[in-house]
């Protein structure tokens, strides 16, 4: 893992409990199917909460849409599902005839929320934790197979990855963790190491992104949903897989119902020594088992949580985390370099319902995390492929141009404040605030004294504050949806202007930005399958610290940098119809164009490099997504995605119009079309009672696509199409209570690259066992913005 | 039973199918290369800057007369390599990114490759001597050595060590070379921090006739012998003297001079008589009069020579990539040591390159007002104020085919 990703991973880390609650009354009325008489008496449940339906066939209930409802009446079906809407209307069969084509059709709980979700004004991909929770791969693994997302990854577990949406990547994504974003330096995808266990859901905003997502970018993040239950449990998972991977995860939580605790802790372990064959680059025929690519990460975490004070919720956490990781090399033979990092975190969330005559919602998290990163290479010796060893080409070290035996801390300082007011039955406004105040102090007295002077020790901070005020009104049909924000970003960094060419003392600057940006958008239902959604964006990605200055280095400070800016817009189309026997159709297509200019890159004057604004280009593509439970025990998922990315400069920067020689070129480097198709074939009760088999098959595809601008007829600079196949089989016993899986990932050993000349591992086989032990059911949370 | 449902989702699967082999089967096809009838004469390295990562082309122009140039019959390559001409041959050497050499042919109008091998790895190779059919040489920088390749069957055959020359590490940081009378004179850019250099400029002078003993010449008067990106920095006058550039950290460290160095006809040490001190020398109509460093020179005749130098007063502070031009083009009289300013634009540090066509020098600059080849005549001292020749990318090298 890149040292500067460790700052997401740690406060992924312990962020896994958060969760948000509005409690509300539900109020419902019960029909006879035939004649649309009131049911009277009829028992309604939800959660703990039970009532009867009143002489006209209505009913009150303490319950919140998402949560499950069950109402039974003698000689009729029972209706199980999950609650839609705060008023509903529900019609029961009786016994004798079968359900049909109408709203009486059960959902699962993360299926109505999956559903609530997608008809928001933004196009957004939502993997359930039922996708989730039994694969045994990685959470890069599964993002990867999502309409829209390719994530470009470097090396074995532990190596940096960048997710790519709508063709932006890295910085230009936001992650978002319960809502908080990440945004740490490099761009790299940290959360890799968060636990499949601990995930609720994923929620993947593509074009634009909810204003209610504090934070910058540039119009697409992934926001990751922390699992809460609101019982006792025991989860226990431990997965072996090739390459001497392990890992395991333990997570012990108890609820204390009479005074409303919850008390819980985490511990996940993860260790690979990556140890996989790959071709080197530029050496004809020379095949290498990596040796030096060694990870190990512990992450230990608890938290408690009070459900009885003024507060709905209040909630403690804290979470250590130590990571190491060996760097690999690939166009040369590394055997020492490593970095280390510890972190540790602590987090407060609170949530408050029902303020201002039940008008209002509040939330707000507050984080504090102390980080320290080391890079270690102080090798005397550099090493040949074959094994043999000179004295190291720079005098000491194995990477750069000598040695480091660096020391960073990072003081984080963040909070989120989220308050949802309620006008009138159809309109709302929320207002997100996030912050972030980061005080970085990197060390490096042995780099120091080989440079002959002071290059490294020098701190540098940023202060930025994301603002947003966002406004939604829903038809009283509810079939017509109209959401607009404003969003403001404000952005305040110090730092020293320094160089390894500046003699004299560098300067102390500082730098303070104002940018604006809004969303705008539209959902309407169509017919009760059929809804189209449009939205505008304009978002804006600030220059963060290590863009501002550099690296001390080579890497010149570019204090003059502007954010970068996109105009986002993005037309969709969903489709989701169940029909008889729970035939469940879910198509999506999605059409987009963006606008983006400023774009940050390295470029250098021969001598030195440094950030500059320069790329303008404009986005275009197309994402479909369909999923069909063909039969109750087969289901099948189809994404095919075509993005493009053009250079829009006209004129190259910085000239009196001199034609730029790339312009209306594909920007390269940049996956174009890529596919996936899954099928799984489920049966319950096959080999004992209570007891789930799966067998599911991954395809994934991706075109190859050009590493420079595609300008010759023999250009070879080529990241060449892949085509991978996957089989899992999973089988639990009692109700999910033990499960197994085994999965033998890219059977067929194809080779894999999705960054120029950085091979990644070919076949892998898993094998993951899980225990989980729930407790009694006491009473329904359910995780919402 | 297979319901029309599912029926319907194997038909989609089986239109996925087709739809993948569609996308594999699409393949580019060299040999839509179109073909022109004759040779070219000028060999040239363009760089597209703008992507990230920057590529590098190399590929040829016919001559002055073709207007603009573009890279859709060239070689891709990785940023600036440098090349090195040797008859029809082409020798593309990668710098400090990659291990393959590869050997290209002019065939009419497009460059065939003809030969590769692989350098050891990430051993930052910087250039290239032919001595025959059969013998060329390789400076690896890094690796602290000099590869003996057989250009012919482009194999290494055997090395020079180089690794007892090394202060404080394993490599000397072998960098220019040129070859005469059985002498390979190299060029050391040994640094004191990775970055600078406070060591006394070197050169090796291996007597190849002689099991390639080695003797070691070392001046105080400057540092970092030769210039990193420039295959030209040392050369030989009409009377046989050996004269190099020495860029002096780049001009960074206070105090250090870049200039000329010379070592005379016959002579295995530095003549302690001359050094042209070019940091000082104060130069007419550029701003702060001063250069840092030639970051590019090309010998032209009579001690008259050329050079792209970097003009710091030009630079911003820190450095503004996309605005600043900082690079101007000189006359250069090493003999009476002088320095004039050609009427050119200034470029930015991507291009500066030079050689000698017929009665021009070719100029090949990146500058504000346009990209591509500019001339200076040398009967006329005229120079072209537009590019007559312009360029899809910055050009870092331009080479004439003998």
């Amino acid at each position: 893992m890149e040292p500067k990703s460790l700052l997401k991973t740690l406060v992924v880390s312990v962020l896994f409990f958060s969760t948000y609650l509005t409690q509300a009354q539900i109020t419902g009325l019960v029909l006879d199917y035939d004649t649309n008489d009131p049911l009277i008496g009829a028992i309604v449940r939800s959660g703990k909460k039970h009532t009867t339906t009143d002489l006209d066939g209505t009913f009150q209930i303490d319950a919140q849409v998402g949560d499950s409802i069950e109402i039974k009446y003698l000689g009729y079906q029972t209706y199980l599902s999950t609650i839609k809407d705060k008023h509903l209307r529900i019609v029961l069969s009786p016994k004798s005839e079968m359900l049909d084509e109408i709203s009486v059709v059960a959902l699962s709980a993360e299926e109505a929320e999956e559903k609530r979700i997608k008809s928001s004004i933004t196009p957004v991909t939502v993997i359930t934790a039922k996708e989730l929770i039994t694969k045994a791969g990685n959470l890069n693994e599964i993002l990867a197979r999502q309409a829209g997302i390719q994530i470009r990854q470097t090396g074995g577990l532990g190596s940096s990855a960048r997710i790519n949406i709508r063709g932006l990547e890295g910085k230009r994504v936001q992650i978002f963790i319960d809502g908080n974003p990440l945004n740490t330096p490099d761009g790299s995808l940290g959360i890799n190491d968060l636990p499949l266990q601990v995930i609720e859901r994923i929620e993947v905003y593509k074009g634009s992104v909810p204003a209610w997502l504090g934070g910058d970018g540039l119009g697409s993040a992934v926001n990751i949903v922390i699992r809460h239950r609101d019982v006792s449990y025991i989860d226990v998972n431990l997965v072996r897989q090739s390459y001497n991977t392990s890992r395991a995860g333990l997570i012990v939580k108890k609820s204390f119902d009479k005074k409303g605790i919850e008390a819980g802790v985490g511990v996940f372990n993860t260790y690979s020594d990556n140890d996989y064959t790959m071709a080197i680059p530029d050496q004809e025929n020379l095949n290498v088992v990596r040796d030096h690519d060694k990870f190990h990460s512990l992450l230990i975490g608890g938290g408690i949580t009070f459900n009885k004070l003024w507060f709905d919720e209040i909630e403690f956490e804290g979470a250590y985390m130590s990571t190491r990781k060996e760097i690999q090399g690939i166009t040369q033979n590394i055997q020492h370099a490593e970095n280390k990092g510890e972190t540790i975190v602590g987090v407060m969330n609170l949530k408050k319902t029902g303020l201002l005559d039940d008008r209002l919602s509040l939330r707000y998290t507050l984080i504090r995390g102390k980080i320290n990163v080391e890079f270690i290479d102080t090798s005397s010796y550099s090493y040949n492929w074959d094994g043999t060893r000179t004295p190291s080409i720079f005098g000491k070290g194995e990477l750069g141009s000598g040695p480091n035996l660096s020391n960073t801390e990072q003081d984080e300082l963040r909070h989120r404040l989220n308050l949802y007011y309620t006008l009138g039955e159809t309109s709302s406004l929320n207002l997100n605030n996030t912050m972030r105040k980061s005080d970085f102090n990197p060390m490096d007295d042995v780099a120091n004294e080989f440079a002959g002077k002071n290059l490294f020790n020098y701190p540098g901070s940023l202060f930025n504050t994301v603002s947003s005020l966002t406004f939604e009104r829903e038809s009283k049909l509810k079939n017509f949806l109209f959401s607009a924000a404003v969003k403001h970003y404000y952005n305040h960094t110090e730092g020293y202007n320094t160089n390894i060419y500046i003699q004299d003392a560098p300067e102390y600057i500082n730098t303070n930005t104002h940018n604006w940006g809004y969303v705008a958008g539209l959902r309407y239902n169509i017919n009760e399958f059929l809804l189209a959604k449009a939205v505008h964006e304009r978002a804006v990605r600030l220059p963060n610290n290590a863009e501002l200055f550099g690296d001390g280095v080579l890497i010149t400070p570019s204090i003059k940098l502007q954010p970068e800016e996109a105009y986002n817009y993005t037309v969709g189309l969903v489709y989701d119809r169940i029909l008889k026997n729970y035939n469940r159709i879910q198509a999506e297509v999605n059409g987009f164009y963006m606008d983006v200019d400023n774009l940050i890159q390295l470029a250098g004057n021969g001598l030195s490099i440094g950030y500059v604004n320069y790329a303008k280009a404009f986005i275009v593509g197309a994402d479909f997504e369909l999923k069909t439970d063909i039969t109750p025990w087969l289901y099948s998922g189809l994404n095919v995605t075509y993005q493009r990315v053009v250079d829009n400069n006209q004129f190259i920067p910085g000239t009196k119009e001199v034609e730029n020689p790339t312009y209306n070129e594909d920007i390269p480097n940049i996956p174009q079309v890529f596919t996936n198709l899954n099928v799984e074939l489920h049966k319950e009760n096959l080999l004992l009672k209570k007891s789930k088999s799966r067998l599911m098959y991954d395809l994934s595809f991706t075109q190859e696509y050009d590493y420079g601008f595609a300008l010759s007829v023999y250009d070879k600079f080529i990241i060449p199409s892949f085509l991978t196949h996957t089989i899992s089989i999973e089988q639990s016993f009692q109700k999910d209570r033990y499960t197994v899986t085994f999965e033998a990932n890219n059977i067929t050993d194809q080779m894999v690259i999705n960054n120029y000349n950085q091979p990644l591992a070919g076949r892998t086989f898993r094998l993951k066992l899980r225990c989980l032990l729930l407790g009694k059911r006491t009473q329904n949370h359910h995780h919402d913005h | 039973m297979i319901t029309r449902k599912m029926n319907k989702t194997i038909q989609s699967l089986f239109i996925l199918a087709v739809f993948a082999a569609g996308f594999t089967a699409c393949n580019k096809d060299e040999d839509d290369a179109p073909i022109s009838d004759e040779n070219h004469h000028i060999a040239i390295v363009t760089n597209i800057n703008s992507s990230s990562p920057a590529t590098g082309y190399i590929g040829t122009i016919k001559d002055l007369t073709v207007g603009s140039y573009d890279v859709s019959n060239a070689r891709q390559s990785t940023v600036t390599p440098f090349l090195v001409l040797d008859g029809d041959d082409v020798y593309a050497i990668p710098n400090q990114r990659g291990d393959l050499l590869i050997k290209y042919r002019r065939n009419n109008g497009v460059l065939d490759e003809v030969g590769s091998l692989s350098l050891p790895t990430g051993s930052t190779s910087m250039s290239l001597v032919v001595e025959n059919e059969e013998r060329a040489y390789v400076s690896l920088r890094t690796t602290g050595k000099i590869a003996i390749i057989n250009p012919t069957t482009m194999t290494i055959t055997d090395y020079i060590d180089l690794s007892s020359y090394a202060i404080g590490d394993a490599s000397p940081d072998p960098t220019n070379m040129i070859l005469r009378d059985g002498k390979l004179y190299v060029t050391c850019q040994q640094t004191s921090d990775g970055f600078s250099s406070t060591h006394p400029a070197e050169v090796l002078i291996i007597d190849l006739n002689n099991g390639n003993s080695i003797t070691s010449i070392t001046d105080s008067r400057t540092t970092y012998a030769g210039s990193a990106d420039d295959m030209h920095a040392m050369f030989f006058d009409e009377k046989g003297d050996l004269y190099l550039f020495c860029v002096a950290s780049y001009g960074f460290v206070p105090g250090q001079k870049c200039g000329f160095l010379r070592i005379k006809n016959g002579e295995n040490q530095f003549d302690p008589d001359y050094f042209f001190n070019v940091a000082d020398y104060s130069i007419n109509d550029i701003p702060g009069n001063k250069i840092d460093y030639l970051q590019h020179v090309l010998y032209h005749e009579n001690g008259t020579l050329f050079g792209a130098g970097n003009i710091y007063s030009l630079a911003s502070n820190p450095p503004d990539y996309v605005n600043d031009r900082t690079v101007g083009s000189f006359k250069v009289d090493i003999y009476n040591q002088s320095i004039t300013k050609l009427d050119l634009p200034f470029c930015n540090g991507y291009s500066a390159s030079l050689t000698k066509y017929n009665d021009n020098i070719l100029w090949g600059l990146s500058t504000e007002t346009g990209v591509g080849i500019y001339t200076y005549d040398l009967n006329t001292g005229e120079t072209s104020d537009a590019p007559v020749i312009t360029t899809q990318g910055d050009p870092s090298v331009i080479e004439i085919f003998e």
